[in-house]
């Protein structure tokens, strides 16, 4: 295809064969009107020729002169394929559809992509993102690099680098986590090791600094395991050191709860209520009905399709019946609270046992007391207070 | 004719190629294959294996095998085929 066939395309042509006596005349008194053709091909009694779509209406005049029959073979052009469109709107209107809808969707943020993250989850990062308006169907353009950089390494101490790329419709974010310094122990502050909790000394190990405690000896929060303060022999003075070490000791932790000795249970009335929810692009379009029950459980069946979801969510109604329970049902059900709670709220592997006991209130009130026994190092550093004029004291004079 | 050959002397004296001249044809053969015939009268005859060209001075005949025109316009004719001979009327 040349350029001058692509000009015609547009301009709009006609493939005509003539047929009759002396088509060379015809072809030169076509051609004292300034007419132009191309591709004349001769077939044994007639010729065909293309000519632009304004000529063709000139040939009428020369063709009564010569008593040459004009015949059109095909009609070619823009002009015609657009005739065509018109009678396929739809065609052209899907065709139209389709890149508008490209533009649209590739102008958002589809998918958030977060590389490089070790400690931080990737939940948290994109719950940061969220709280800047950066998330899923966010427009491509209002996304400001140093703003999110900024706001991630601002929500996170661990962060040291963020690189915000966007590649398509994902943005990727690259994170580089920082390496926490080691920790410094501060050994030019004095300080002695004092108890963070009540307790009985099981094992007591001094890396520097003097013990205060026996085994075995029952101390109270607060109190010195370890001194940091040590007597110079034969010398008021005193010295004064970072006191080091592991204090090992049996603690204990209470909690008492209160159980009933019934259980509510669940009867569904079977009314039942459907509604339907439809969503694009994370949005609520139509929302059904409101739940009409004050109890009931609500199940909901997903549908989607691409960027559309359709959910079903049916609500079954039920109320409650008291039922009782036996002792022995409701003490084992507490215990097994009471010990997941234990287990949420102390660090891992320090409790050794835990004891239970139950009292009743009344017949249907039990209490339950659990103490849970835990063996933990209880040694908390805590600086020792100078006075100014023991500091003095502690300088070598240069006398 | 006198206004013809005063008209050659300038183009002569100006340098300037020939067939500027009004009614000064030109015919450009390119890879024996393509015939260009610039300043053409009228097509006197057209068949697939004789065209002939009207010219102010002279006949063009252009003999060959498949020929056909590729393009007309009222100032030029191009034929395409395999050109065998041009003869002068």
């Amino acid at each position: 295809m040349t350029v001058t066939d692509i000009l015609n395309y547009f301009k709009g042509y006609v493939e005509v064969s003539i047929k009759g006596r002396q088509p060379e005349r015809f072809i030169n008194l076509v051609m004292q009107k300034n007419i132009y053709l191309w591709d004349v091909k001769r077939k044994e009694n007639e010729i065909t020729f293309k000519i632009s779509k304004k000529g063709f209406f000139l040939l009428r005049s020369a063709a009564f002169k010569t008593g040459i029959r004009i015949r059109i073979l095909k009609k070619k052009g823009f002009f015609i394929f657009v005739r065509k469109i018109k009678k396929r709107k739809l065609l052209a209107i899907s065709f139209i559809a389709f890149f508008v809808l490209l533009g649209i969707l590739s102008s958002f943020i589809l998918k958030i992509e977060v590389i490089g993250n070790e400690q931080i989850p990737k939940e948290k990062i994109i719950a940061k993102l969220e709280e800047i308006d950066l998330k899923k169907f966010s427009l491509r353009s209002n996304i400001d690099v140093d703003e999110v950089s900024l706001a991630l390494r601002n929500g996170f101490d661990l962060i040291a680098w963020v690189g915000v790329y966007e590649k398509g419709t994902t943005l990727q974010i690259e994170i580089k986590e920082r390496v926490k310094a080691p920790k410094i122990l501060p050994l030019d502050i004095p300080c002695d090791i004092v108890a963070k909790k009540d307790g009985i000394i099981d094992k007591l190990t001094v890396e520097n600094g003097e013990k205060a405690v026996a085994l075995g000896q029952m101390v109270a929060e607060g109190q010195v395991l370890i001194k940091g303060t040590l007597p110079i022999k034969n010398k008021e003075e005193k010295r004064y050191v970072h006191s080091l070490g592991s204090v090992i000791a049996h603690t204990e932790y209470t909690k008492e709860n209160e159980f009933k000795l019934y259980t509510y249970e669940k009867r569904f009335t079977g009314r039942k209520k459907k509604t339907h929810i439809f969503s694009a692009f994370g949005k609520n379009i139509y929302k059904g009905a409101e739940n009409p029950y004050f109890n009931s459980d609500a199940e909901i069946k997903r549908r989607v399709a691409g960027f559309f979801e359709f959910n079903t969510v049916t609500y079954s109604e039920y109320t409650l019946h008291k039922t009782p329970l036996s002792k022995k049902e409701a003490e084992e059900q507490i215990k097994k609270d009471i010990t997941a709670e234990f287990k949420k709220e102390l660090p891992q592997n320090i409790i050794k046992e835990i004891i239970y006991e139950i009292t009743y209130k009344d017949n249907e009130t039990g209490i339950l007391k659990a103490t849970a026994k835990c063996i933990e190092d209880i040694a908390k550093e805590k600086e020792i207070e100078i006075c100014p004029s023991e500091l003095s004291a502690q300088t070598p004079s240069t006398e | 004719m006198r206004n013809e050959g005063k008209k050659r002397k300038l183009l002569d004296a100006l340098e300037l190629p020939e067939e500027i001249a009004a009614g000064a044809v030109k015919i450009s053969v390119i890879s024996f294959e393509k015939v260009r015939v610039d300043n053409y009268k009228s097509l006197i005859e057209y068949e697939k294996e004789v065209i002939r060209i009207n010219t102010l001075e002279k006949l063009i005949k252009i003999s060959g095998k498949d020929m056909e025109i590729s393009e007309v316009t009222d100032e030029s004719v191009e034929i395409k085929g395999k050109i065998s001979g041009i003869n002068f009327e």
